[in-house]
């Protein structure tokens, strides 16, 4: 593999910006609404350098010099996952290659004021300036609830902008607050346990040495912050040893004294956000919302109903993606051979319009192909996430998919992996755990996606009788259906396998069920399109390489054509030459397609010829237990880039022009190939069957492996990914062919 | 009694927790002194839907296993 890598995301340096604001909040606090308010659409998505987290930024709307950045959501300042280490680091200024903040918006459901106020208390306590939006005001009045704004603004110490975000209602002045003063905060006043706080006050002054910068306030609650969370203790191991050993001691202390300090703060905070939600709360009824978001979870959750309804609308994704996509993509297939047409008319015969036109067009076109299927998982996907569905498909399957390792998340990915491994990788993104994220990932290409249609169909097309045995039901039919089951029930197992081998911690299932709501159509196309964007853009660019490596890997060595070719040559054109125009026009057309015919032997043997021919010779003896000639062999190499290439590889071997799935031809030159030397058959069914499987289980798809790096931000899971894959093919076509061939099959 | 006895529809009150379980839960207002509501299970009897705080969160039985409840 390319170890500089053009698709490594960067961060860029913001040098001129006058101020930067934070979009904090809880997972579903509408954050995603806000900032999209605030920055209008010119969005830049990117990744946090070194980690997988998704920044978003932009900036305010007329305002160019005012940075506006979305932070992951999280439920509290004491991080667990990897996106909520981001938002904590943000917030603090201790991402090393970002600015330090001006300005935090906190946004509050409103409905929900006490849990979502325990981070934004949290937020406060650091003695940053904040805004709290109190969002979904909508909802709070449907419920019939009166909130005090003045007065939770005075107890909080900070500016309050009630908003409905989905209706711009009070965007105004949120956009005033942005980017008016800086709002100076004040105290917040809840007690913690006495002896923690002891605790605290020493840790405090212990930093103080380190970092004398720090207000007294901030110190305080870092150190709080520190004193709670392994995760951020560790941080301190090597930049301090000193103050970890405080911080450790401190917790020795505590513990001696039987303190559980780790539950110091939950109560002292929920304890005091009580008593200010009451304050702050006029009349509290069940909200109008909940109610009907109960009465649709008592169908969609049903004992009967719900697992219906999840697999009927997944059966509709599945259609979506596999049939309602496929007109844009013969649009696609196209317009992509019109592009190719023009560019062999425009340049000059030879070397350059060959490479454009047989790698980079043929190559990129690929991927391009993929596009009409991503635009429509994606489109489905952000629709369940933006109405609350999503996360009621991980309440349902959540059960089924730990038996094998993995979570309730993992189902949508996975069935996606059908139609693509490409957008499945892309879709795990809302997984919350970043060891049930790597799990679907690492076997989310175990799923037969649509690229292995094309051979599946061949090869079954081929060797498996078309008879029927149970009314329409066929060996074909079964044959294929038994492929689907088998990459799947692979998948369980490697699952169930790999699962041993990742380190990390267990996974931790909490999941918020949020309330039903009507889908935000600008933000479902927008999410929509900005996937399209990073897969276009990312995956691109790699497999732009590769289809130019494969391509010379093809073309050159340039091979010397053997003499007889080479004087038939002489002898058609000349014969051609020598007809005169109208005379004969039969023989005209005999010689042309003699000349054809030619072209396809010239370039069978070139490819014999060539590196990648080479390449199959020299992997024969490996292959030739599964059952593979150097022929399949250098046609599994070139299905490497993509699984489908294999079919005009073989082709080319086969020396057909045009070869594609449904050419009699090519299944014909299958069915009849012979081995030179014992004059037998050379491709049995069971020589099909052990490329089918292989075909099932092996990686062969540069596209994967260029999302999958993009996304897990390093190689080693690609690699990882590719060779337990290939392997396992390996071994499986193996057993598949030997065990054939001692049961008397061959 | 824990959370996870606990019948669909029925309301209780947290009492206490069980060491090893994540403080995530007590974040998200799972708190000793807090009323809760086993508001459905999933279809395939696990996770169990709580309401907690005007909120609604899904747990899974094991974890539930580790918070103790008294019914109210
Ligand atoms: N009723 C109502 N719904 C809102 C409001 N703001 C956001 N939403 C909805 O809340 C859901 C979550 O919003 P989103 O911005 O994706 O939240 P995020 O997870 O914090 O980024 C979406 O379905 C929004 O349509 C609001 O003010 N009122």
């Amino acid at each position: 593999m390319a170890s500089s890598d053009p698709s490594t995301p960067t961060t860029t340096v913001h040098a001129t910006k006058v101020r930067r604001v934070a979009i904090a909040g809880n997972p579903n606090a509408g954050k995603s609404t806000v900032f999209n308010l605030l920055t209008g659409l010119k969005q830049k998505v990117g990744n946090y350098s070194g980690v997988t987290v998704e920044r978003k930024s932009g900036t305010l709307v007329g305002h160019e010099d005012i940075e506006i950045i979305d932070l992951p959501g999280t439920y509290s300042l004491n991080p667990k996952s990897e996106d909520e280490q981001i938002a904590y680091d943000a917030i603090t200024s201790h991402l090393p290659d970002e600015d330090p903040l001006d300005l935090i918006v906190c946004v509050v459901n409103a409905t929900n004021l006490e849990r979502n106020l325990y981070l934004a208390s949290q937020i406060l306590d650091l003695g940053l300036p904040t805004i709290i939006v109190l969002n979904m005001m909508d909802e709070v009045e449907a419920g019939g609830t009166v909130l005090d704004i003045r007065l939770l603004s005075d107890i909080l110490g900070a500016p309050i902008v009630p908003m409905v975000a989905t209706r711009k209602q009070g965007l105004e002045d949120l956009r005033n607050l942005v980017k008016g003063s800086l709002p100076s905060p004040g105290a917040t006043r809840w007690r913690l346990d006495e002896e923690v706080g002891t605790a605290i006050l020493g840790l405090a002054d212990e930093l103080k040495k380190i970092d004398g910068s720090l207000t007294q306030k901030r110190r305080e609650a870092e150190c709080l912050r520190i004193l709670n969370s392994d995760r951020l203790l560790d941080y301190w191991e090597t930049r301090s040893p000193s103050f970890f050993k405080s911080v450790k001691d401190a917790r020795e202390e505590l513990d001696s004294k039987s303190v559980a300090y780790g539950q110091a703060e939950v109560r002292g905070r929920y304890s005091w956000l009580g008593q200010v939600a009451r304050r702050v709360t006029k009349t509290q009824e069940a909200a109008e919302a909940r109610k009907l978001t109960d009465r649709l979870d008592s169908v969609l959750l049903h004992r009967i109903w719900g697992p219906v309804i999840f697999v009927v609308l997944l059966l509709l994704v599945f259609q979506a993606i596999f049939s309602w996509a496929t007109p844009f993509m013969d649009l696609i297939d196209a317009g992509i051979s019109l592009l190719a047409g023009v560019v062999r008319t425009v340049l000059p015969e030879g070397m350059l319009a060959d490479l454009l036109v047989d790698g980079v067009i043929a190559g990129v076109g690929n991927v391009v192909i993929f596009l009409p299927q991503i635009l429509f998982l994606f489109f489905f996907l952000s629709l369940m996430e933006s109405t609350g569905y999503m996360a009621r498909s991980a309440f349902i399957m959540d059960r089924v998919m730990r038996r094998v390792g993995l979570s309730g998340g993992s189902v949508m990915p996975m069935m996606s992996a059908f139609a693509c491994a490409v957008p499945a990788i892309m879709a795990t993104r809302t997984m919350k755990s970043q060891r049930d994220r790597l799990l679907t990932i690492l076997v989310i290409p175990l799923m037969s996606c649509s690229a292995r249609l094309p051979v599946y169909t061949l090869f079954i097309g081929a060797f498996i009788p078309a008879a029927t045995f149970f009314g329409p039901i066929g060996y074909q039919g079964l044959t294929m259906f038994s492929l689907y089951i088998f990459g799947t029930v692979v998948a369980f197992v490697a699952a169930a396998v790999l699962k041993k081998t990742i380190s990390g911690p267990e996974s931790f299932f909490m999941l918020e069920l949020p309330p039903y709501r009507a889908p935000q159509w600008k933000l479902v196309f927008w999410r929509m399109v900005e996937r399209a964007k990073i897969f276009l853009i990312r995956a691109g660019r790699i497999i732009f390489v590769f289809s130019i490596l494969l391509w010379f890997g093809a073309t050159y060595p340039k091979a010397e054509l053997p003499t007889e070719i080479q004087s038939r040559y002489t002898a058609v054109e000349t014969e051609l030459a020598s007809l005169s125009d109208g005379n004969d026009d039969a023989r005209v057309a005999q010689l042309e397609d003699e000349l054809l015919e030619l072209d396809n032997t010239a370039s069978a043997y070139q490819m014999e010829q060539s590196a990648i021919g080479y390449l199959g010779k020299m992997i024969e003896p490996v292959m030739s237990p599964l059952g593979f000639d150097w022929k399949l062999s250098a046609g599994i190499i070139t299905a490497f880039a993509a699984r489908e290439v294999i079919v005009g590889a073989l082709g080319t071997i086969y020396s057909i022009a045009d070869a594609d799935e449904e050419s009699l031809a090519l299944r014909e030159h299958l069915q009849n190939a012979k081995d030179p030397e014992t004059g037998r058959n050379l491709y049995t069914p069971l020589v099909a069957l052990s490329l089918l499987v292989f075909f099932v289980l092996a990686l062969q798809c540069t596209s994967t492996l260029a999302i999958a790096k993009r996304e897990l931000n390093s190689w080693k899971w690609p690699v990882i990914m590719w060779v337990y894959m290939t392997g396992l093919a390996y071994l499986a076509s193996l057993i598949v062919y030997q065990g054939g061939l001692a049961l008397g099959w061959g | 009694m824990t959370l996870d006895q606990l019948e669909p529809g029925r309301c209780a009150r947290v009492t206490c927790w069980c060491d090893g379980i994540s403080d995530r839960f007590m974040e998200m207002g799972l708190l000793p002194g807090t009323e809760v509501e086993v508001v459905r299970v999933a279809p395939l009897g696990d996770p169990i839907a709580v309401k907690v705080k005007n909120c609604q969160i899904a747990i899974r039985r094991a974890d539930a296993t580790q918070i103790n409840i008294e019914a109210s």
